[in-house]
């Protein structure tokens, strides 16, 4: 696992470096410490992550900006901040976790548990995903997401208009951060369940799931079963 | 709340007017009478101060210069002494006749003699007249009909003999003699204790029904009594209100107005009190006057002390001359005394129309008081310092008062405001030290060292105890000293030194060891400065910060220089981590520095040549900082 922690202050930096070494432990492939946050951009530029501890304070809208910038990224972002009260606006925007500071061993290792954890299990609701788009980040409203699609590294996000949109987590990430309206129909598909009229089981093992929009997708086999069940 | 005072001030107006167009009436009705004036009060004199001035019960006409003219007896005058000039058969036609204004003073023993008509010895009803009221600054011995009924004093030939007879006199005629004819008063006259110049009194004689005439006599004083009362309860008010509520010197000089206008009105009614001898009518008309000179001179002060009249030196210097001018312009004390008092309230009205003009606070309901007064006042010159002036001066100590009274309300609710300023600082000052960027910042990394390295942790607890100690000194006060301040830096430098591991410091010069600045001012822009830094990945050099203290003409100004990362130079380029740059610890700033140095301090801030620069500049140091 790639981690970036972004942190000025170097002794939260170090607590930082040496707890997710303790936590991660061989699974730490590669740790670096930005000390700040156009620092970490150069760093993003050049190397993938797969994970951002960010120190971010939320006061002011640069804040905000900063925290767009990092969602919309394809790795997932953990807030470390002493702003608890924007605890909630940090997870409208689909981060990982928020640890407030001051934070212990075990709070670090309860926020990187989640990057391993099942899918659909973000307890807060994501409001907002964040697009990239040239130049300027979008923020895409998640109660208008009909399904996602897994597209190699990124996902395309269908909308209820029928507009697709491309993200750069994958489907893995993005179902980390969704809330758990939104299930797994196939590996390649996220699917906000609420959306579903009917499961139809087609010539050999092929399933297929008929949306309310009328499109159909394809549904994995045990998958079917466990849906099927849930439905009825 | 101007609602209410708009309608003060219109009612006041309204009132102002009214006053002016009846006294008008007034003026006019008597002027009107005048021509004919009623049998059976008769008199001739000029309206010094030797005459009552009761122009109610004398229908007269004013005559240019203050002379009051009624149908005039034919006085004659003789110098020298002769018993046979008592008789009513005496011939007098030889003797010459003289206005009353041209008795002599200090001139040996003098006989006047007139005759009094059938028609002045019966009242309205027809009855015969028994009382005669004589005000003259002599001693006489008053003949009726040949035969003596009255005494005042004791007239002699040397002025070591004579004893002076009081100012007002009244006499009882016999009621044989009271009878509806013409009758013959000789007056046998000595005045060798009148310190006025000659021939500036007269001769005053009034004719009436004895008894009521002394009920009227003691009446008289009771206006005077009633104003002295009034006026003496504003000065002791104004006195009290001077010594234990408001310092200013307005105040005590309207105390002293209303002292000067008390006296006034006393010896006025000393007058009608304890009749008192000729002789002292001369140094309590001099007082009269002056006390008006004081009274002017002490409510022109006041007015424009009150308002902030500038050059208010020269202006009262110009207001004494005004008034020296007055006293050499007439010989009559009477108009001396008009001259003196109008000056003073025209230069007072102008001071407070001045400040109503540039919309001064409280400046217009002095000008509507002043006005009524002066207004009052030429409409009715004769009344100065009579009876009804009590009334029309009201109206600016009134007007005055209510000045006052505004005045102490909104500083009242200005200490308010700054009480609650003060409280609203002092959580701040707390609330930046407790707030979740510096405190659970600190206590993460404090966590870390507990772990990894002890001693630094209780070097970092030391430091972080340290710098809430002197907070909790600090908390309650307007103004540090300033080595207190930069022990609050030192220890919070120590916090950040310790938390970046990276060395900061503060480096001061020219620091006066005596002065005093407002709490955590220096300590709000070292953390701005910190915010403003931008943190470079491999600066392991130390940030130093400066401070440099110097007297400048606003009093101190204090320079302090923070590090800048080359970067950042134009501004925008956001330094991502820490608080917002400016806003709320630039803001505390400024509202400490207005709390202390209203309106007297300066903060610029800018960058220059790699580093943000601040500039703090205010007044002296002052714990007692007056309100705006």
């Amino acid at each position: 696992m790639r981690i970036l922690i972004v942190e000025d202050e170097s002794l939260i930096a170090q607590r930082l470096e040496r707890l997710t070494r303790r936590i991660l432990g061989e699974r730490v492939d590669a740790l670096h410490v930005a000390a700040s946050f156009a620092a970490a951009r150069s760093r993003l530029d050049e190397h993938a992550v797969d994970l951002v501890l960010l120190d971010l304070n939320l006061d002011g809208t640069d804040g905000l900006a900063l925290l767009r910038l990092a969602v919309a990224g394809s790795f997932h972002t953990i807030v470390v901040s002493a702003n608890v009260d924007r605890a909630i606006d940090a997870f409208a925007h689909g981060v990982l976790d928020f640890v407030p500071k001051p934070f212990t061993e075990a709070r670090l290792a309860q926020a990187l548990a989640r990057l391993t954890a099942t899918a659909g299990l973000a307890p807060f609701a994501t409001q907002f995903l964040a697009v990239r788009k040239t130049g300027r980040i979008e923020l895409i409203r998640v109660e208008d997401v009909l399904y996602a699609r897994g597209a190699g590294a990124y996902s395309e996000l269908v909308l209820v208009n029928g507009r697709t949109e491309l993200h750069d987590k994958s489907l893995e990430r993005l179902q980390a951060v969704l809330p758990p309206v939104f299930e797994r129909l196939h590996k390649s598909y996220l699917v906000r369940m609420s959306a579903i009229r009917a499961l139809h089981a087609g010539e050999g093992s092929h399933y297929e799931a008929e949306l309310r929009t009328g499109e159909r997708l394809p549904v994995g086999r045990q998958r079917f079963k466990e849906l099927k069940a849930q439905l009825r | 709340m101007p609602g209410v005072l708009l309608r003060f001030w219109w009612w006041l107006g309204l009132v102002a007017a009214l006053a002016v167009a009846a006294r008008g009436e007034l003026v006019a009705t008597r002027d009107a009478s005048a021509s004919s004036p009623p049998a059976g009060s008769v008199s001739v004199a000029r309206s010094d101060e030797a005459l009552p001035n009761d122009e109610d019960a004398r229908p007269a006409v004013r005559m240019p210069g203050g002379w009051i003219w009624t149908a005039p007896p034919v006085f004659r005058f003789q110098r020298g002494d002769d018993p046979r000039w008592a008789e009513p058969d005496f011939d007098d036609t030889a003797w010459p006749t003289i206005l009353p204004s041209e008795v002599p003073a200090r001139d040996g023993i003098y006989w006047v003699r007139f005759r009094v008509s059938a028609d002045e010895m019966r009242d309205d009803a027809g009855e015969a007249r028994d009382g005669v009221a004589l005000t003259i600054l002599a001693s006489y011995d008053l003949y009726w009909d040949g035969r003596l009924i009255g005494r005042n004093g004791d007239v002699a030939a040397r002025a070591e003999d004579e004893i002076p007879g009081r100012i007002d006199a009244l006499f009882q005629i016999p009621p044989d003699l009271a009878t509806p004819r013409e009758h013959v008063v000789a007056l046998r006259l000595a005045s060798f204790h009148s310190g006025f110049a000659t021939p500036y009194y007269g001769i005053n004689y009034r004719l009436g029904s004895f008894a009521p005439m002394i009920a009227e006599h003691t009446r008289r004083s009771l206006g005077s009594l009633v104003a002295m009362g009034a006026m003496s309860g504003l000065a002791l008010g104004f006195g009290i209100a001077a010594w234990l509520v408001d310092r200013r010197r307005a105040v005590g000089l309207l105390g002293a107005v209303a002292l000067s206008a008390a006296i006034i009105q006393a010896l006025q009614a000393w007058r009608w009190l304890q009749p008192y001898a000729y002789a002292w009518h001369y140094p309590r008309t001099v007082a009269l006057t002056l006390l008006a000179a004081g009274l002017g001179w002490a409510l022109f002060a006041a007015v424009a002390s009150l308002v902030g009249l500038p050059r208010r030196r020269l202006l009262l210097a110009a207001l004494v001359a005004t008034h020296a001018a007055a006293w050499a312009a007439s010989p009559l004390f009477s108009t001396r005394g008009f001259a003196i008092f109008t000056a003073s309230l025209v230069f007072a009205a102008g001071a407070a129309a001045w400040a109503a003009l540039r919309r001064r606070r409280h400046a217009g309901v002095l000008l509507v008081g002043l006005l009524i007064t002066l207004l009052s006042l030429v409409a009715r010159p004769g009344d100065f310092a009579e009876r009804t002036f009590a009334l029309s001066f009201g109206a600016t100590l009134a007007a005055a008062l209510v000045s006052l009274a505004l005045r102490w309300r909104d500083e009242r609710r200005g200490a308010r405001q700054a009480r609650l300023t003060a409280a609203r600082l002092e959580i701040e000052l707390l609330k930046k030290n407790i707030q979740p960027h510096f405190l659970m910042n600190t206590l993460a990394s404090l966590m870390e060292v507990v772990e990894t390295d002890p001693a630094t942790a209780v070097t970092l607890i030391d430091a972080l105890a340290e710098e809430f100690r002197i907070l909790a000194r600090m908390s309650g006060e307007r103004l540090v000293p300033i080595a207190q301040e930069i022990a609050l830096c030192e220890a919070h430098l120590r916090i950040m030194s310790l938390r970046r591991q990276r060395p900061a410091e503060l480096r001061t010069s020219g620091l006066d060891p005596a002065a005093r600045v407002p709490p955590a001012l220096i300590h709000t822009l070292v953390e701005n400065g910190f915010t403003h830094q931008s943190p470079g990945a491999d600066a392991r050099d130390a940030t130093v910060f400066h401070l440099h203290g110097e007297t400048s003409g606003r009093g101190v100004r204090y320079t302090f220089t923070a590090p800048r990362a080359a970067g950042e130079a134009t501004g925008r380029e956001s330094p991502a981590l820490g608080p917002a740059p400016d806003g709320t610890g630039l803001r505390y700033v400024k509202a400490r520095l207005e709390e202390s140095f209203p309106g007297r301090w300066t903060l610029t801030a800018g960058p220059v040549a790699g580093s943000w620069r601040t500039i703090v500049e205010f007044g002296a140091d002052s714990e007692s900082a007056p309100a705006p």
